[in-house]
């Protein structure tokens, strides 16, 4: 008798399963994205066509009115190329020091959500900003409830970023804009290039004092690059932000050390990471220590995947070859210079 | 097991050349490679004061203020987490009690991530272990507290208060963690400050722990006899002149600086105080006379030789100290278990 | 104290008691374990506490130990307080030998045995030969000296209660405790073990035991101690005296909640003052009336 229900059990579940690889559509959800699983778009006008690389599709008749952007980096390039009042949403860091470039730009009555579905749907949004790192769980619900959602995925490189922009630029119907802000940045990414250019390449280490560092296919290494130095870390560490051992750090030798700067601290005149690591008695003979070389740039402009990046980069090449000339704006009086605002804590 | 005394010196005597042998490979062995001479040259030049010339600086630095210190650390880190297991599974007559089931090395860890949190981290090397140590003895006095009615202490309500409260803790510094989530640095440094390990540790840390671990080393050798008589139970201990009282009080308050001390500089590295007595006792049988200087010695290599597998076989991965304790001390740890039942049947 | 007490001692009276606990109480939380305990213990005297199971038997003889503390009164030994006493000093007077629990790590039966000489002995201090020669004596005595190498835990039960015996008697104490010695033993094991406290009672120490078995309590005890409710309900002793006063047809029907024939014999295997004794036979629950 047991035997009989064991058996039961087993076909029942075998059943099921057969039942779930079937009918996989419906299931489909299970699977999270891999690799690229970035929104695909059409082209053309409205109504538009997004497909998920799950396969779901939603269609937007017109541009979208009520958007929630629940990643900070979209937050942050929504606030380059839309008017406030078509979002009604965005993520809780937004208001973040230590996160976000753009602290308390977006007005107050606009939402600040975690990505937490019941506070997104009681939004009513008609297009929803997710990313690879969302919680899952979230995402899962969104994806069945019929609201057009945007999943990005892609964010190691400015490629990937000028990507980005230009996606949700065209989905929110505002590729001029975006276009001017790929134009400038492309613009200072090539200012920056063309300066560095003649300068011997110095040999870099990003370090950052819970001991990581960063290998190739990264941000921060690309950043290094353009800036005209060499990322140290770039074929010893595996590829992205790594733990390095201190004993390695201080083997690589490096002639700068670029850090990140801490946002908690600077009004209460407490030590920055500069001065920690000035203090290590075990670094004393590296030579960026020596040549008093070690530098601090804002995290919020090392961290960001959005076009506010490209102030990290001038400001590490401004201390990687202090002679080259800032980017000439247009608007200098409106907005600050990114090369002046290099904090260096020498 | 060994009963023979002569045995079980050999054994003790075994573990210090092992001991010292590891000492010599964690030095001379690290993630980047420096040629043995350079090291002698480094080191006799650290301890005898003579002056070479060949010796390059940065080397230099990497033995004497990176290695040297995680060296040490992981010595005396191990030495004094392996020694309160062995001092509470003997208090408690129980194999299963150890300073993290008792709640001490949460209540210690809780201690330390208030110190990020408010930021005193900063100020002084020294806020950590005072904050763990704060942490832990508040635990365990609570701990103690609820578990002790007439000056007797129930080991069923010990064990169990101890995991209540432990929860508490973790659910405190989980909390924590979340409120610091605002500021995103002080997260990533309350993250990896739980994950534990020896990276970056300087002399400093090595003078926090050194005072500490060496006092209540010398300590606990007075405690050796009462604690083969706690074994037998404190009507036995009480029976021949053991002031059980006052005894475990004092080995409680010992080994919570023990283990707040090396859970500040070291983090959680969990296996160690439960494994390393549990295996010395089933080789020199309950005497503390053996066992204290055995799992001094024995929690010091175990540390070290966890530490020298990962940079040995695990170059520049991830991969946290605590991680690679328990999964070398586990499978040992049931080997011996499975053994010993055997014998017994 | 009632009037039924029967206290035998008046006679040693100008005598000081080795052992003496006055007006003891103790409760646990809010519940009263014993209220108002007096007794007087002299050397030589071999004393047997009797009473139900749960009265608290173990409770006295752990608050006589000073393993827990009374809320009222106190115990002496020769006439000092033992809250004046150091352990160790308690430890030279007064052994005990509690109920054997099961050890997870072992030890040898000598190191066990050896244990005893620990109030002797500093924190480093190593045992003498003076030390081993009074525990290889205290062995001797208890018959355990070719057990010696061998682990506690792989012991019988009665072999077991010898070493704690032996680790007791390399004490050297005067007093000695004893908690429910032979309720684990058969019933060879159980004279054995008599025999042996008696033999050490006749060395002028003061043997103290909570023991079950009427009859074996009423052959060797020089002296029984009743612990029981009194008329108020509380607990305390109620009993004190010779076995022949204390075993009476009406304590045993009132306390122990039995009737027995009470038979006196004739002790004959030791010369001693009291050579008559009594025996309970043909013993029978009283049935409830309902």
């Amino acid at each position: 008798m047991n035997a009989f229900k064991l058996i039961f059990f087993a076909l029942f579940l075998l059943l099921l399963i057969a039942f779930i690889q079937f009918k996989k559509d419906i299931f489909v959800l299970f699977e999270e994205g891999t690799g690229n699983f970035t929104t695909q778009i059409s082209t053309g006008d409205f109504p538009k066509t997004l497909t998920d690389v799950t396969g779901i599709t939603y269609t937007l008749t017109q541009p979208p009115k009520r958007i929630i952007s629940a990643t900070l980096a979209t937050d942050h390039i929504l606030s380059a190329l839309v008017s406030q009042e078509r979002i009604v949403g965005v993520s809780r860091y937004v208001d973040y020091p230590s996160l976000s470039n753009i602290v308390d730009f977006y007005a107050p009555s606009i939402r600040r959500t975690k990505t937490e579905i019941e506070s997104i749907l009681s939004l009513q949004p008609d297009l929803v900003f997710v990313a690879s790192y969302s919680d899952p769980e979230a995402v899962r619900y969104l994806l069945r409830s019929d609201i057009a959602v945007v999943r990005l995925s892609e964010f190691k490189s400015f490629t990937d970023i000028i990507n980005n922009i230009r996606l949700i630029a065209d989905i929110t119907d505002s590729k001029v804009k975006g276009q001017q802000v790929i134009d400038e940045l492309e613009n200072r990414i090539e200012f920056i290039k063309a300066q560095v250019k003649p300068y011997k390449k110095p040999r870099v280490l990003y370090y950052d004092l819970n001991g990581f560092s960063v290998g190739g296919n990264s941000l921060m290494n690309e950043a290094i690059n353009i800036s005209g130095g060499i990322n140290v870390a770039e074929n010893i560490l595996p590829d992205g932000e790594h733990k390095i051992s201190e004993e390695l750090a201080i083997s690589l030798q490096p002639d700068i050390i670029v850090m990140s700067q801490w946002i908690f601290n600077d009004n209460q005149q407490q030590q920055s990471p500069v001065d920690i690591l000035k203090n290590k008695v075990a670094w004393a003979n590296v030579p960026a220590i020596k040549n008093n070389k070690v530098y601090a740039v804002p995290g919020t402009w090392l961290r960001t995947v959005s076009q506010f990046r490209i102030k990290g980069v001038e400001a590490i090449a401004a201390m990687l070859h202090p002679e080259i000339k800032p980017y000439p704006r247009a608007d200098q009086a409106n907005q600050h210079n990114s090369s002046h605002e290099v904090i260096d804590v020498q | 097991m060994f009963n023979n005394p002569t045995h079980k010196i050999l054994i003790i005597g075994l573990l210090a050349i092992l001991f010292i042998t590891l000492s010599g490979l964690a030095v001379l062995q690290g993630p980047v490679d420096i040629p043995f001479n350079t090291i002698l040259t480094i080191l006799s030049e650290a301890i005898l004061g003579t002056h070479h010339d060949t010796i390059i600086a940065w080397q230099q630095s990497i033995i004497i203020d990176v290695r040297l210190p995680r060296v040490l650390i992981a010595m005396f880190a191990g030495a004094s987490l392996a020694l309160c297991g062995l001092i509470t599974q003997s208090m408690f007559r129980n194999p299963l009690a150890s300073p993290s089931i008792l709640g001490v090395s949460s209540g210690a860890s809780l201690g330390a991530v208030i110190a990020i949190y408010c930021g005193a981290s900063l100020l002084s090397a020294w806020s950590i272990p005072l904050f763990a140590f704060i942490g832990a003895g508040i635990t365990l006095s609570i701990v103690y507290r609820i578990a002790t009615n007439q000056g007797q202490s129930n080991i069923a309500t010990l064990l169990l208060s101890g995991v209540a409260i432990s929860a508490l803790n973790v659910a405190a510094t989980s909390l924590l963690l979340a409120l610091s989530l605002n500021n995103w640095d002080v997260a990533r440094m309350i993250i990896y400050w739980t994950m534990g390990g020896l990276d970056g540790r300087t002399w400093d840390h090595v003078f926090i722990i050194l005072p500490i671990i060496c006092s209540g080393f010398i300590c606990l050798l007075f405690y050796s006899k009462p604690l083969d008589l706690l074994l037998l139970g404190e009507q036995h201990a009480l029976s021949v002149g053991v002031d059980v009282k006052k005894t475990r009080r004092n080995l409680l308050i010992i080994s919570t600086a023990m283990v707040g001390a090396s859970v500040s500089v070291v983090g959680g590295i969990g296996f160690i105080g439960l494994v390393v007595p549990h295996i010395l006792r089933l080789i020199l049988g309950p005497s503390h006379r053996y066992l204290l200087p055995a799992s001094l010695l024995g929690g010091a290599i175990a540390l070290m030789s966890a530490d020298l597998f990962t940079s040995v076989f695990f170059k520049n991965s991830e991969i946290p100290l605590g991680v690679i304790t328990a999964a070398l001390g586990a499978p040992f740890f049931l080997f011996l278990l499975i053994k010993q039942r055997v014998v017994i049947n | 104290m009632t009037d039924s007490i029967i206290n035998e001692n008046n006679l040693k009276a100008n005598h000081q008691p080795l052992l003496s606990a006055k007006s003891l109480s103790f409760s646990y939380g809010k519940t009263e374990q014993l209220v108002n305990t007096n007794i007087q213990a002299y050397a030589g005297e071999f004393i047997g506490l009797i009473g139900g199971n749960g009265v608290g038997k173990s409770t006295l003889l752990q608050l006589l130990l000073g393993l827990l503390t009374p809320q009222q009164g106190e115990v002496l030994i020769e006439g000092v307080s033992l809250n004046k006493l150091k352990r160790r000093d308690i430890a030279k007077q007064m052994a005990f030998v509690p109920q054997f629990i099961e050890l997870p790590f072992s030890f040898s039966v000598e190191e066990v045995v050896s244990m005893g000489r620990n109030p002797y002995l500093g924190a480093f201090q190593l045992a003498s030969k003076a030390d081993t020669d009074i525990v290889k004596q205290a062995m001797h005595t208890t018959d355990i000296t070719h057990l010696a190498k061998r682990k506690v835990n792989q012991l019988s039960g009665g072999e077991k209660q010898r070493v704690i015996i032996a680790r007791s008697l390399a004490q050297q104490p005067k007093v000695i405790l004893l908690d429910e010695p032979i309720a684990s033993l058969d019933i060879s094991h159980q004279f054995e073990t008599l025999d042996l406290i008696q033999s050490l009672t006749q060395q002028n120490k003061l043997a103290i035991t909570a023991i079950h078995d009427l009859n074996l309590a009423a052959q060797y005890c020089t002296r029984l101690i009743l612990l029981s409710k009194n008329e108020a309900g509380k607990v305390t002793v109620v009993a004190d005296g010779k076995p022949q006063a204390v075993l009476t047809a009406e304590n045993l029907q009132k306390h122990f909640n039995i009737k027995a024939d009470i038979v006196n014999t004739q002790k004959s295997n030791y010369a001693e003052a009291s050579t008559t004794t009594i025996q309970l036979t043909n013993i029978r629950p009283i049935k409830k009336r309902t």
